[in-house]
């Protein structure tokens, strides 16, 4: 075993540079380039953002893509089936279909014609099941709404509401309202929320005590209330129901980010900022809250849905916007009343719904996983 | 921890105080009377009415009584149901309300967190998108339009369950599960995002890296430390539960609680506003109250009453 | 140890809440089961063999209290009704029949009623039912310390000193009733009262057992047995989600009582009330518009015609519905045809007075008030243009802004949104809806603070006194601001000088609706109401009432139920 020596004259110096040290190799990003960086290869937040900005979209552009106004009535079309040239195929072609058993095929086919006043001309029958097999005659009656009312040169891509308004233009008039007081809702939440929850938790003590003693106080009142005092002194409307929101909205933020930073401020990060004397301001804001952003964004997406079905839910209970107005809550309650009969009234709205909803969740996934320091390569 | 209880409760005696003397008021400040249809009694009918229900007094002297009475749990009596106490219907209706509540919250929270760990363990997974996207459908369809459904296509077409009124468990299953959709929907998201932060944190990888294999490392160490966010949500979800189960009540026809509570407000019957609203209070402060001893019982790090 | 711990804690903790919902679901479950269990079995019953006496259906509300002087609403007159017996009741064709009275004698100057009771008709105690219960019924319902809404509001000005009695200035023995022995019962009346008959049918003159009210004190009728009965059905369980009626064996007529149990549910949505009638668990539902047009061609339908009329109250205290003309222009603006036809679609008749269909009739040539008074009010949307010009001319004003109290029936925002918009076809006017909770709308409108406002009225005796009396000067259901000495007059006429000449009195109220809807458009009729329903076909023989009760029990059986 012998001991090899290397040549010394394999070893050349290297030429030293003074800022090769401090030299970056990968491109200067702050948090949030970062983050968006991150945000952009996230499918299906990228997704989400699509929807919502088409639905956006829509709601800025879809009342003047038809010639209906949200407020015309005409009783004569009342309840008209949807109808979209080119989508018949998917039971948008502007018919109504029943299909009635009974007994006597001669009865059932009766009943079918009946059901769409005897309108002959317009009806189509189909028996489904003559009766011969010992079981209840079944007949199909197809109704042709648009050709019997005389309309078919007109389209209504909803169909339209138990006053024949345009339901398409109501959808997104409604959608409008609805984004507006779930954006306002959210904003309040996130404003309000944070900034109470944050400092209740980081202060803790008495301070902490009596701003968990106010809360406990405001959350004790149903909202219900307050809601309805903001109507008797406002009038009803979309800012009663909003100034309604923004008073208790942001109760449930602010507990979440206190329990958060409840469980975060002792950690050493927080005692090493503060050991060098960084300011009670600094560390809320540098060091819990981007902490907590994860939460606080998800938390947020959670208000946008409770803001629609609270104002949907004062609609079920009579409290809602005032008629003539249109929103997606009042939309989804009004259709909710038919929902067994005329489903097309209920259907749009709620599926407008859904995908807003649908649509804020995906991105606050995306941007959970985009903003949290942890997942930074 | 006794004395820290003890703190809690006196608290709690405040709160309730300052509750009742908030709503009070603000009943006071309210239109209307008892006298449902003032224009049919004559003045000397219309003072009788009002001292029946103490109103002829001034208000400071009203806010004394009513303060009195309360403490001997008396909350006066109702305005469209008369001479009765607005205590007796409160307990007649709370049964159902709290029975459909617990039930949808357990098997809400119960469905919902496992939903969330699903989704946590195959992150990105196939697994992941579908409870996600479960758990999204279930937050997106307002619960009344879902009450709707379930009682058409499952009450009625299919005929499994009644379709409404009260009585047996078979009544309560539909309700229940267009109440638990929400607190399931919730639960699910929550569970998913601590878990998935609880899982990059360095003791998950320690133990990972000691060898304690996944199923281990999630139950052992996961959980505990998701739990903590997951609880918080719970309080304000319960008396969420609470309200919102008018809208199920109505639908259902269930004898509840919430379902009273807006028929009262439709009706100005103060007396039942005032004693639901404290009802609810006293209901979420017990909550809160739970959930802070939790904390300290979860996550040893939170020191109770710290400060003090 | 330590780590054990927590889990143990959420485990129980898990545990008891699940403890706490089991044995909370099962306490509700065994309570319920005693009291709907029987429920289970009878539907079982009814299912097979012969059809079972029973009726189950819903009613839209709780009941707010069984005493009737205290009653004010429909779903109390129903069911108080249904319990108890006054001097008369109404039959199956809506006319008065002998009840707890035999018959009655009429003074000559028609002032002293003379009622002769029967002497079979007891309590559910046991207790006789005698004069003595309708002359303490009545007191009490009268009293000012009651404190009953309807009491003086219906005796008033009818029962002799009752107008005194409930101002306080004359004690309540006074009240001209009397109890001659135990089974004559006599009324003084303040004036002649054609249809006082059909008043004594009314829940507000139901007689009181006074040992059993006043034993009860506080918590008399607020409970199954603190009730007492001696109608056709009386009480056996009172919850808050229904209540449940059985066979009264004691009555006096029981023999004619078919039905051995009504069971009624609360259910609030037409929807789920449809759906408990699809799955076979009520035999009766009401109908929105929607649902009209599904079940319209079924052999269950039916429309049921109501004496209730909707109509606009206008507060001519308001600058504009201050001008004659403003009123008539939207008394004929709005297009009630198409509203009844497409919104109401349930049977619903455009009213075009303010007297609805088949309620009175002329005393000697049976004609109907209305087909007498014809159509008052047309819609025409020209002349309504012509006529808002002129009040625009009147006023000075090229624009005008009124306030629109909505309605609070199921249509009220579709009806609201309709009548806005039809409102608006009026150049320049602006019509702003205020939906408010219905407790405030009764206050809005005692305090007249309004200026449309939709609003409704129904019957409260078969007698067209009860649609016209109310709009003279300052009368308490007025509000509008009406005041006309004529109007007055033709009304006070005819309850005073022509109170026992039918046919002039007849022609009198003629006159007094003309005068109120043509001449002085005072209101905009909108609609008379008419109910959708869907009647299992086994239900026979249930009395459909333009007043007090909205249906007679006493004689429905159940027939053909499988």
């Amino acid at each position: 075993m012998e001991n090899h020596k290397p040549n010394k004259d394999l070893f050349v110096p290297v030429d030293t540079r003074d800022d090769d040290s401090e030299k970056i190799s990968r491109p200067s990003l702050s948090f949030w380039k970062d983050s968006f960086i991150r945000l952009r290869k996230n499918v299906g937040a990228m997704a989400g953002l699509g929807v919502l900005i088409i639905l956006i979209a829509l709601a800025a552009l879809g009342p003047y893509m038809n010639e209906y106004d949200q407020f015309e009535q005409d009783l004569s079309r009342a309840k008209m089936p949807p109808k979209v040239e080119g989508l018949g195929w998917l039971g948008m072609d502007g018919t109504l279909s029943t299909v009635q058993t009974h007994e006597s095929l001669d009865q059932a086919e009766t009943n079918a014609l009946m059901r769409f006043n005897n309108d002959e001309d317009h009806i189509q029958t189909t028996v489904l099941n003559d009766g011969t097999n010992g079981e209840p005659a079944e007949v199909e009656a197809v109704y042709d709404v648009y050709a019997a009312k005389d309309m078919e040169g007109q389209n209504f891509w909803f169909g339209t509401d138990g006053l024949g308004r345009d339901l398409w233009t109501r959808a997104w008039e409604g959608t409008r309202i609805s984004l507006y007081i779930a954006f306002l809702a959210a904003a309040i939440d996130m404003i309000i929320g944070v900034a109470y929850g944050g400092i209740s938790a980081y202060y803790g003590g008495r301070v902490d005590n009596y701003m968990q003693r106010f809360i406990e106080i405001l959350v004790g009142i149903p909202n219900l209330v307050i809601v309805i005092l903001m109507i008797l002194i406002l009038d009803p409307g979309i800012l009663s129901i909003t100034i309604a929101l923004t008073i208790t909205g942001w109760i449930s933020m602010a507990r979440i980010v206190r329990g958060q930073i409840l469980k975060l401020k002792n950690q050493e990060f927080v005692l090493a900022s503060r050991t060098l004397g960084a300011q009670d301001g600094r560390i809320l804001r540098k060091h819990l809250i981007p902490n907590v952003l994860g939460l606080i964004i998800i938390n947020t997406m959670f208000t946008i849905p409770s803001a629609i079905f609270f104002e949907a839910f004062l609609s079920f209970i009579g409290l809602g916007l005032p008629t003539p107005l249109a929103s997606l809550g009042t939309l989804v309650e009004d259709g909710f009343q038919s929902l067994q009969i005329y489903p097309h009234i209920l259907l749009f709205p709620a599926v407008i719904i859904s995908l807003i909803m649908i649509a804020f969740n995906l991105l606050a996934d995306g941007l959970r996983d985009a903003l949290d320091p942890k997942m930074r390569e | 921890m006794g004395r820290y209880i003890t703190q809690r409760l006196v608290y709690m005696v405040i709160t309730m105080f300052l509750i009742a003397t908030f709503t009070f008021f603000l009943m006071k400040f309210l239109p209307g009377t008892p006298l449902s249809s003032a224009d049919k009694l004559s003045e000397e009918q219309q003072a009788v009415v009002l001292a029946k229900y103490g109103l002829d007094e001034p208000i400071p002297v009203q806010y004394f009584n009513y303060m009195v009475n309360l403490l001997q749990g008396d909350m006066g009596i109702s305005f469209q149901f008369d001479n009765r106490e607005v205590t007796t219907i409160i307990l007649d209706r709370i049964g159902p309300s709290l029975q459909l509540g617990f039930q949808a919250m357990i098997i809400g929270t119960i469905l919902g967190m496992l939903l969330g760990l699903v989704s946590a363990i195959y992150h990105n997974g196939v697994l992941d998108y579908g409870s996600t996207f479960t758990a999204v459908i279930g937050q997106s369809i307002p619960s009344f339009v879902f009450a709707g459904i379930l009682q058409y296509f499952v009450g009625v077409k299919l005929g499994w369950f009644p379709v409404a009124l009260w009585g047996t468990w078979q009544h309560t299953v539909l309700p229940t599960i267009a109440l638990a959709i929400f607190p399931l929907a919730i639960a699910a998201r929550f569970m998913r995002t601590e878990m998935l932060e609880v899982m990059g944190s360095d003791y998950i990888t320690t133990a990972r890296a000691k060898g304690v294999n996944k199923f281990g490392v999630v139950f052992k160490h996961g959980v505990r430390n998701a739990l903590i966010p997951l609880i918080t949500v719970l309080g304000p979800l319960a008396i969420g539960l609470m309200t919102g189960t008018l809208v199920i009540e109505n639908i259902f026809a269930v004898p509840g609680i919430g379902e009273q509570f807006v028929k009262s407000i439709n009706t100005n019957d103060y007396p039942i506003i005032m004693g639901t609203t404290l009802f609810f209070a006293i209901f979420f402060i017990l909550i809160v109250l739970v959930i802070d001893l939790l904390y300290g019982v979860i996550d040893p790090r939170i020191r109770l009453a710290e400060g003090e | 140890m330590k780590k054990a711990n927590w889990l143990l804690l959420v485990l129980a903790l898990a545990l008891s809440m699940f403890l706490a919902a089991c044995s909370g679901g099962d306490d509700s479950g065994s309570e319920s089961d005693a009291e709907s269990g029987s429920d289970g079995e009878d539907t079982e019953e009814s299912s097979g063999g012969d059809s079972e006496q029973i009726l189950n259906i819903t009613d839209s509300a709780e009941i707010p209290t069984m005493d009737s002087s205290m009653a004010t609403d429909a779903v109390a007159f129903q069911w108080l009704g249904s319990t108890t017996d006054g001097l008369y009741r109404l039959g199956l064709d809506t006319q008065p029949e002998p009840a707890i009275a035999e018959d009655h004698e009429e003074s000559e100057d028609g002032l002293t009623w003379t009622f002769n009771l029967r002497d079979d008709a007891t309590w559910s105690n046991g207790d006789p039912v005698t004069a003595h219960d309708f002359v303490y019924a009545w007191q009490r319902a009268v009293d000012p310390d009651t404190g009953s809404e309807y009491g003086p509001y219906m005796m008033s000005g009818v029962i002799e000193n009752a107008e005194d009695i409930a101002a306080g200035d004359t004690p309540v023995e006074e009240l001209g009733v009397e109890a001659t022995d135990d089974y004559t019962l006599e009324v003084s009346l303040e004036k002649p009262t054609p249809y006082f008959e059909s008043l004594t049918a009314f829940g507000t003159f139901l007689p009181l057992n006074q040992d059993f009210v006043e034993e009860h004190g506080e918590d008399y009728a607020l409970e199954a047995d603190t009730l007492l009965s001696n109608g056709p059905f009386m009480f056996t369980e009172w919850g808050s989600d229904g209540w449940k009626l059985e066979k009264n064996e004691d009555y006096w007529d029981a023999d004619n009582v078919n039905l051995e149990e009504i069971n009624v549910s609360v259910v609030k949505e037409t929807a789920s009330a449809v759906n408990l009638y699809e799955t076979d668990e009520i035999d009766r539902v009401g109908l929105s518009s929607e649902f009209v047009d599904e079940y319209r061609s079924s052999e269950e339908f039916r429309i049921e015609e109501e004496p209730t009329l909707f109509y606009l109250k206008m507060n001519q205290e308001n600058e504009i519905l201050g001008n004659e003309n403003a009123r008539k222009a939207i008394q004929r603006i709005v297009d009630r045809q198409a509203m009844v036809d497409t919104i109401l679609n349930n049977g619903s008749l455009v009213s075009s007075g303010h007297m609805p269909q088949n309620f009175v009739q002329h005393p000697e040539t049976e004609e109907d008030f209305r087909e007498l008074n014809g159509e008052l009010i047309e819609t025409n949307k020209e002349e309504a243009q012509e006529l808002w010009e002129t009040a625009k001319e009147e006023l000075g004003i090229e624009e005008a802004e009124l306030g629109y109290l909505g309605g609070d029936t199921e249509v009220a925002q579709q009806m609201d949104a309709y009548i806005k918009d039809q409102l608006e076809e009026l150049e320049g006017l602006t019509v702003n809806v205020q939906s408010v909770p219905f407790q405030e709308r009764l206050d809005r409108d005692t305090e007249m603070d309004y200026d449309l406002q939709n609003s409704g009225w129904g019957p409260d005796y078969i007698d067209p006194n009860t649609f016209l009396n109310m709009w003279i000067t300052d009368g308490g259901n007025n509000k509008t601001g009406y005041a006309s000495e004529e109007y007055d007059a033709l009304i006070a006429e005819a309850n005073d000088e022509l109170a026992q000449e039918p046919v002039e009195r007849f022609e009198n109220f003629l006159e007094a609706e003309k005068m109120l809807i043509e001449d002085d458009a005072v209101l905009a009729p909108l609609y008379q109401r008419a109910a959708a329903q869907l009647w299992k076909p086994y239900v026979k023989d249930v009395g459909v009432n333009p007043m007090g009760a909205d249906y007679t029990y006493k004689y429905a059986y159940i027939d053909g139920k499988e």
